[in-house]
């Protein structure tokens, strides 16, 4: 597949999940508060996001598929840089919180987000070199 | 690894951008591949060759390798 080509299709993929998965996240939060804590229709509801966030990865493996190997070679690194990052947090502050019980708890939803901004940032980083 | 790549592109007068449609990869892949921050997978090097007409050996230089 053409660079260009494996760019137009992994951005309308992400504009798409990631427009999904905001509508869904405000929607939730709405009708969530209509709901039982806890209750089935409550959980089932909240694993609508989940669901765009499944569509955000695909996209992602499908791009890594369809780019050229420089491309590729240069976004694992990134994705490498995002999960060192992930487990260097969970792991030292796991550590604190283990430790320390008054100490307030790490949402596991930030795994998400925190791995992501670094394996964007690094990315960017390294684009930036290749320019 | 050392290549000569720049070199070639610049005697058949092609950009990068032109070159990395040639071989189906990014611009910004062959400038990479130009600059020695990544070096070609056998495929692509054979490709890189076919498309100039030479032997991989004749584009690449791995005897700084070692």
């Amino acid at each position: 597949m053409k660079p260009k080509q494996a760019n137009k299709r992994y951005f309308s993929a992400m504009l798409g999940s990631s427009l999904g998965y905001l509508g869904s996240v405000f929607g939730v939060s709405f009708l969530h508060d209509k709901l039982v804590d806890g209750s089935i229709p409550g959980i089932l509801l909240s694993l609508i996001p989940g669901i765009f966030i499944c569509l955000m990865l695909l996209s992602v493996w499908r791009y890594l598929k369809d780019v050229d190997e420089v491309v590729r070679h240069e976004l694992i690194q990134a994705m490498m840089a995002g999960l060192f990052a992930l487990l260097a947090l969970s792991g030292g502050w796991g550590l604190v919180e283990l430790f320390n019980d008054s100490l307030p708890r790490l949402p596991v939803f930030f795994a998400f987000p925190v791995f992501f901004l670094t394996y964007g940032l690094v990315t960017a980083i390294r684009y930036k070199r290749c320019v | 690894m050392e290549n000569n790549l720049k070199t070639l592109r610049g005697e058949k007068g092609w950009s990068q951008a032109a070159l990395g449609d040639q071989l189906d990869i990014s611009r910004q892949s062959v400038n990479a591949i130009e600059t020695g921050r990544y070096d070609p997978s056998l495929p692509l090097a054979f490709k890189i060759a076919r498309l100039f007409d030479m032997k991989i050996e004749d584009i690449f230089d791995d005897s700084g390798a070692d």
